[in-house]
């Protein structure tokens, strides 16, 4: 760029130069006026020279070059020629010409060309000089660095522009300046060797501190150099952005996480950073200059130095110990793992080798803690018992684990990579290619594939088998996988149909035998009906007749008649009776239970009521205690007591003072053991177990009349209660009824 | 001539005799009109088939028996008591068992009066005899049982 400028700006110097020249009108008017004035005194003052003398011409001719240059001379010789010739040569005033008078102009001519060209060619190397000093010049001027010239003591002749806005002085005051006077104090004595250097080995180079007018300093790099004519040539640089740079980047290394080494083409240090220091425990002071193999653990050192000298032979960039686990060692012995870099680097001292290093301690730490880990994972990956199959985008498998080998009867290796088609029956494919698609969409981890209905696996002998899944989604490093989790269900599937089919044969079993009991329970209820109106109806008809004839004949029958035609209608009577109570027991086994709360001690009461007619005007002591609220059907609870205390009543008939009792023993929370107690006939314990059976009497019925069917019923009622009855007696000291019943459960009622 | 009227139905000839026997020692058998099911009942009171030239007025009380071919006494039952031209006429069911079934339906169905048949005849006897006293003699029939024209016009 300034060079172009130079140049432009020589070019427009030369021009200059030549504008300043005479212009055309005078130098070719001066040609004229000399050869005019040269041929007037040659005609007129002939009588001082030869007729024939040209010399004057001559004169103007070369009055001509001289002055007006090469066009001019040319000009003025022809004007000569022509003129001379004419006016001077022999004969004069004409044209004529012969061998003897022309002989001037043979001289004339070519001394005049001669004349010319000479002239031509000065002015030519005029015109290059001052061309070429003008380029000097503009360099000088416009060059970026301060040059300086001085005189063989240093002081100041000359100076450029950038030398003074380098050092805010004007040229003025520059020039005769003594170069001592520009840079810092204590750079003073290094002028004087220098001045000494350029003078002994012509040339110098070396930075100095300057100092500008106001005082400040900066950087320079001097060149200096003598010239010819014994001044001296002085270049200056302003370095403080290299020195800046400089600077930023030994920050930059001293600053690097990375250890940062240099290492001289011997092996010795020649520069660390920060984190060398920390790294390796030692200071800078015992770093430099000391062999790169003290940071090196003994056992590798020798081979160190091996592959330091192998790359210099064949320096490039590239990581040290590529494959292999590098070490450091540290200034207490310990060892830890590095990384390494290494970069040549070309100094004036060669090639040095600058070495990057890094602490992989963490980073080893972390490897071995990820590969730990998954490890870990495909260890309970292997030992699920679930299939878990990993598949990519594009349906290929990437994890098989050892669950899915045996669901699938399918090796690892070699379902890897294949697509999970294979596994999947066919007529299935479509639906779970849409299936995996659609998931991929949402934005769901998981999600069990069961909605999917019934799906099935397909093994690698061709067996379908239905199975259970769920998936789940996961991007890693932009690519989807998907991870889906199987069941084999064939077994539970199995168990579950053979359920359902015990469950259906069980229910179908149970519908039958309800139907069947049902039926049986119509039955009975049918029988019953007809029981109590088609054989009692007989009966009635019987003792109804019997008791016509016996109006219709009371005049004619003897008292044996008369007594038979009784019996007749006793015998009708009592299998009336017998019918009742038999339609009776028949309907509390068929009864249903209305369970409510029922308070014992209202019950005994109103069955007592009920009594009244039978117990008259009987003695008999009731000890009744406060007896419990009980759960139970009330209806027939009071059937229970009626029984109980109508056969008390009925078997302390033959008592003077009966006796009878109505308690509770200590049961548990949930049943009272409530008890029916009297001083009445007994009955002999080896006959316990007849008590509760129908039509079962230990007494005959002239003792005590009855049919042998109360205890029965009772028997019945309690058992459907959930209780149980039970007797104690003994012949002629009474007996205890005892039973069981629920306790209401809320205590308050 | 006593105009009052009672209806008996009764399939069983030994309970019919024994029956208007226990009427009779009130002198009450003259006014009962013997049918052997329900549907001659109900034709009697509708004065239908073999009674539709039945002259008279409505029976002071009906003595109906549940067990009856062709149609038993229930159903008679319910027949009258959902027309309003026999609701009104008393109905005593004269059985042989105590069903609770029955007796439910019958109250159900709105009967006057339920009684069961003992098979002493001598208690059979009270019964029948309270029967026909309240019925025939102390209770007052409801009114258009006497109406005679207005039961048969209701009818057509």
């Amino acid at each position: 760029m300034f060079h172009c400028v130079g140049l432009i700006d020589a070019k427009a110097i030369t021009e200059n130069m030549m504008v300043n020249l005479p212009t055309s009108i005078l130098r070719y008017g001066v040609a004229l006026i000399a050869v005019a004035v040269g041929l007037l005194v040659t005609v007129n003052v002939d009588f001082l020279l030869d007729r024939s003398s040209l010399a004057l011409l001559f004169a103007a001719v070369i009055i001509a070059v001289w002055y007006g240059g090469r066009g001019p001379g040319l000009f003025a010789l022809t004007l000569s020629v022509i003129g001379g010739e004419y006016f001077i040569i022999p004969p004069r005033y004409a044209v004529a010409l012969s061998w003897d008078t022309a002989f001037p102009l043979f001289t004339f001519i070519p001394l005049s060309l001669m004349v010319i060209q000479l002239r031509s060619a000065f002015q030519q190397r005029e015109i290059s000089l001052r061309q070429s000093e003008a380029r000097y010049h503009t360099l000088f001027e416009y060059a970026p660095d301060g040059i300086v010239i001085a005189d063989p003591n240093g002081s100041y002749l000359d100076v450029n522009a950038a030398m003074c806005d380098m050092v805010g002085y004007s040229r003025d005051e520059l020039v005769g300046m003594h170069s001592s006077k520009l840079v810092a104090v204590e750079e003073i004595p290094n002028v004087g060797a220098a001045i000494a250097q350029i003078k002994s080995e012509s040339e110098y180079h070396r930075e100095w501190q300057f100092r500008r007018k106001d005082g400040s300093l900066f950087p320079g790099e001097v060149i200096a150099t003598a010239m010819p004519d014994g001044n001296l040539l002085g270049v200056v640089r302003n370095i403080i952005d290299r020195k800046k740079e400089k600077d930023r980047f030994g920050q930059v290394i001293e600053g690097s996480p990375n250890g940062i080494v240099m290492v001289e083409p011997g092996g010795e240090i020649n520069l660390v950073n920060a984190q060398i220091e920390r790294l390796f425990g030692y200071s800078r002071s015992e770093l430099l200059g000391k062999p790169i193999e003290m940071l090196v653990p003994e056992r590798y050192r020798g081979r160190h130095t091996g592959f330091r000298e192998g790359f210099m032979r064949d320096p490039a960039t590239r990581s040290m110990g590529s494959g292999r686990d590098l070490f450091g060692l540290r200034k207490d012995g310990t060892e830890f793992p590095v990384e390494i870099g290494l970069n040549p680097v070309e100094t004036e001292r060669g090639i040095m080798v600058l070495g990057t290093i890094v602490d992989i301690t963490e980073r080893k730490g972390a490897e071995e803690a990820l590969r730990r880990s998954q490890e870990q994972l495909a260890g309970i990956i292997n030992s699920a018992m679930d299939a878990i199959i990993t598949v990519d985008s594009e349906q290929r498998i990437v994890v098989f684990n050892s669950a899915a080998e045996r669901m699938f009867r399918y090796p690892a290796d070699e379902a890897i990579a294949q697509s999970l088609d294979r596994f999947i029956p066919e007529r299935f494919r479509e639906g779970h290619h849409n299936h995996i698609r659609n998931f991929g969409r949402t934005n769901v981890t998981r999600r069990s594939m069961a909605s999917l209905g019934a799906i099935f696996g397909l093994r690698s002998d061709g067996e379908e088998f239905p199975i259970e899944a769920s998936i789940s989604q996961l991007e890693s490093d932009g690519q989807k996988f998907y991870t889906v989790i199987l069941r084999d269900i064939t077994e539970r599937k199995t168990a579950e149909a053979q359920n359902r089919r015990l469950h259906e044969t069980l229910e179908n079993r149970v519908t039958e035998r309800t139907a069947d009991l049902e039926a049986a329970n119509k039955e009975l209820e049918a029988f019953s009906y007809s029981v109590s109106h088609d054989l009692r109806a007989p009966l009635r008809h019987i003792d109804g007749f019997v008791q016509l004839l016996a109006k219709r004949e009371a005049e004619k029958l003897d008292p044996t008649s008369a007594r038979y035609l009784d019996v007749i209608s006793g015998a009708a009577g009592k299998m009336g009776m017998l019918i009742d109570e038999l339609l009776a027991f028949s309907r509390t086994g068929r009864q249903e239970i209305r369970a409510v709360q029922v308070d014992l001690n209202a019950l005994v009461r109103e069955t007592l009521r009920v009594l009244e007619p039978a117990i008259g005007d009987r003695r008999i002591r009731w000890n009744i205690d406060l007896l419990p609220t009980v759960e139970g059907d009330p209806t027939l609870l009071g059937l229970v007591l009626a029984n109980l205390l109508s056969n008390a009543v009925k078997f302390t008939r033959e008592r003077d003072e009966a006796e009878i009792g109505v308690g509770v023993l200590e049961g548990t929370d949930e049943q009272a053991t409530v008890f029916v107690r009297d001083n009445g006939a007994g009955f002999d314990m080896q006959y316990a177990g007849k008590l509760f059976g129908v039509f079962q009497r230990l007494h005959r019925d002239e003792e005590f009349e009855g049919i042998g069917i109360g205890l029965a019923t009772v028997q019945r009622i309690v058992n459907r209660h959930g209780g149980r009855i039970w007797a104690e007696g003994e012949p002629g000291q009474g007996a205890t009824f005892y039973f069981t019943v629920k306790k209401a459960q809320r205590r308050d009622v | 001539m006593n105009t009052k009227t009672i209806l008996l139905a009764e399939d069983n000839p030994n309970d019919v005799e024994l029956t208007l026997a226990a009427l009779a020692e009130q002198n009450l058998a003259n006014a009962v009109m013997v049918v052997q099911n329900g549907v001659e009942a109900l034709d009697y009171l509708y004065r239908r088939g073999k009674f539709s030239e039945r002259s008279g007025i409505n029976p002071v009380v009906v003595l109906l028996d549940l067990k009856m071919p062709l149609m038993d006494g229930l159903q008679v039952l319910r027949e009258m008591k959902g027309d309003p031209a026999l609701k009104n006429i008393p109905v005593v069911i004269l059985t042989t068992s105590r069903e609770e079934k029955d007796l439910v339906e019958s109250y159900d169905l709105g009967v006057n009066a339920y009684v069961v048949k003992p098979v002493g005849f001598n208690k059979f006897m009270d019964a029948i005899r309270h029967i026909g006293l309240f019925w025939i003699l102390t209770n007052e029939p409801p009114p258009d049982t006497e109406d005679d024209s207005k039961a048969r016009d209701t009818k057509q």
